[in-house]
């Protein structure tokens, strides 16, 4: 049998499956609702923790600006980063995500700015180096976001994968502005601006390229150096906190390294003294949250509060609705997550997740890996399940536990 | 809000995908479940914060199909197991459809999952050695090995089916 009549054999036999067999739709439907759940679990306790993040950027060595432990700064792996990328201080963001649609109206007084957007649909991150948020202005969608230089694609690479884009430099700093395109007429610009990528994007008429380009290259977004030495961005409200733990962000990784199996070693990422401890103040919830290498693999604490009737359902809440709960007799629930190879390279994670009927959580996710981009090092996560459970159950985290 | 653009993309490629994740998993629910799990993973992706949009949505989707696939049978993996000898079932006479399918199915019921989906890339979705390679993640060294002994194994069982679907083809056979 040659290789052509192989092709033919699997092309015959696929070719006659009966296409009306297929409910496409149904399929679809469910592959988005798998997607939102998927999403929901690592918002819950895996990709969305900027701890993991700043650990992968740091453990890849890919930092831009940024002082590390010993104070030196490392250039040395920006590659192909635009100019204004490198040797740039990362400024300090001023503007927590909820603040966001307030900070547009402020820059753009003749439009009417709606409330933050919540929801699967809709992607909430708040922290000290990264902000995702939805929000409406005249009634259209409109998303801004922030990241580091340091895991931003270039302007040149953003432009190659988006319709219409192009980049320039205007007062130096450097843009990308693109659309209207597609048929809601999305219009997006970007600005590489004092450490970060600004992004703002429109799905609709309600903002041109000029007014979104105004906003991500306003100073606005960040703190002044006076604020900065005033302390302005201490990590996080003691009010929230108070609410919901006793703990401060940097009490966090040394209760997870005393609660870890003696047995293995225990690293940090490389610039972790160099950043404040992720702390969300999104009153009156809050999420703080550490990272650390366990026997060389990624170890995430996250710890959180929300109002749960927010968002929907308490089951929906805890993920009962698509992974195993287990009730315990205070009302709280453990989810478990089972073994998760998202890319399909190799690196597993599992976590366990402890919510409480007030909306409380602790979860603590253990990978085989260092980061993203790193191989296992381990066949399995550095830790079981059952020694996450024990983590995650213990009363230290929460207040009122 | 609906992401702009990823249903219109899933539902145009849903039957491509199907069809790869039959031959796969033999089994059409299976099938069915890998695609839905290859939808999540590219709706995740799709516009996910902080990333740029996805430069090959289908190669991306198929390495997704192909990779999930292979997860998700390393797993299992404890229960399952490649035979060391392909049963002797009987191949029907491929006379229609149906009994192509199952010949094609009983053919790839014995292969590893990585020999199985290395045919399917390479001959269904017709890649290059370099190209399957990226989208499982061996070495083409790796794809050109488990290709040529996919085929050694498959050949018996699937030239009754060439000859019936074929028969001028006969003789033509490596």
């Amino acid at each position: 049998m040659s290789e052509q009549d192989t092709s033919r054999l699997l092309h015959e036999a696929t070719r006659t499956l009966p296409d009306h067999d297929t409910d496409v739709e149904t399929l679809v439907r469910g592959g988005i609702a798998r997607g939102r759940a998927r999403r929901r679990r690592r918002r819950a306790g895996t990709t969305v923790a900027a701890a993991a993040v700043v650990a992968a950027v740091a453990v890849a060595g890919v930092t831009t600006g940024a002082t590390g432990p010993q104070g030196v700064r490392d250039d040395a792996d920006v590659g192909d980063r635009p100019t204004s990328a490198v040797g740039v201080e990362p400024g300090r963001l001023a503007v927590p995500a909820a603040e966001v649609p307030a900070t547009f109206a402020a820059l753009l007084p003749d439009v009417e700015v709606g409330p933050v957007q919540r929801g699967p649909d809709h992607p909430f991150v708040d922290d000290f180096r990264h902000t995702a948020v939805d929000f409406l202005v005249d009634g259209d969608l409109t998303r801004f976001e922030v990241e580091p230089l340091a895991t931003a694609p270039t302007c040149p690479e953003l432009a190659r994968s988006t319709p219409g884009a192009a980049c320039a430099t205007r007062g130096g700093i450097e843009v990308l502005r693109a659309g209207p395109t597609g048929a809601d007429g999305v219009r997006t610009a970007s600005a590489w601006f004092m450490g970060y990528r600004l992004s703002a994007t429109s799905w609709g008429p309600a903002l041109d390229v000029e007014q979104l380009e105004s906003v991500v290259v306003s100073d606005r977004w960040y703190l002044g150096p006076d604020d900065v030495a005033a302390g302005a961005d201490e990590s996080g409200s003691a009010a929230v906190r108070a609410r919901w733990t006793d703990l401060a962000p940097t009490d966090l990784a040394g209760l997870l390294v005393d609660r870890l199996p003696d047995d293995g070693s225990v690293s940090r990422p490389r610039d972790y003294r160099a950043d404040p401890p992720p702390f969300a103040d999104h009153s009156p919830g809050f999420s703080m949250g550490t990272s650390l290498l366990y026997r060389g693999a990624l170890v995430d604490l996250q710890v959180s509060g929300e109002v749960w009737e927010e968002l929907g359902t308490f089951d929906d809440y805890a993920g009962c609705e698509q992974l195993e709960c287990e009730e315990r007799p205070d009302g709280s629930v453990v989810t478990v997550s089972v073994r998760d190879d998202l890319d399909g390279d190799g690196g597993l994670s599992q976590w366990v997740m402890l919510t409480r009927p007030d909306g409380g959580r602790v979860s603590v996710m253990a990978s085989n890996t260092p980061d993203d981009t790193s191989a296992p090092v381990d066949d399995e996560p550095v830790l079981t399940v059952d020694q996450l459970r024990e983590i995650v159950l213990d009363p230290v985290w929460l207040s009122g536990s | 809000m609906s992401k702009p653009g990823f249903e219109d993309f899933a539902r145009a490629r849903t039957p491509a995908l199907v069809r790869s994740a039959w031959l796969l998993c033999e089994d059409r629910h299976l099938a069915e479940d890998l695609v839905q799990d290859t939808l999540a993973k590219v709706f995740v992706r799709w516009d996910a914060p902080f990333r740029g949009p996805i430069d090959d949505p289908v190669a991306y989707a198929h390495t997704a199909l192909t990779r999930t696939f292979l997860s998700s049978r390393r797993r299992r993996s404890s229960t399952e197991r490649p035979l060391e000898h392909l049963p002797e079932r009987p191949v029907a006479d491929a006379t229609d459809a149906t009994d192509l399918r199952l010949a094609l199915a009983g053919a790839l019921a014995g292969l590893a999952p990585a020999d199985r989906a290395v045919l399917v890339l390479r001959y269904l979705e017709d890649l290059s050695v370099d190209e399957t390679a990226a989208r499982m993640g061996l070495s083409p060294g790796a794809v050109r090995n488990r290709s040529m002994r996919a085929l050694g194994r498959v050949r018996p069982l699937l030239d009754g089916s060439l000859a019936v679907t074929h028969p001028r083809n006969e003789g033509t056979h490596e």
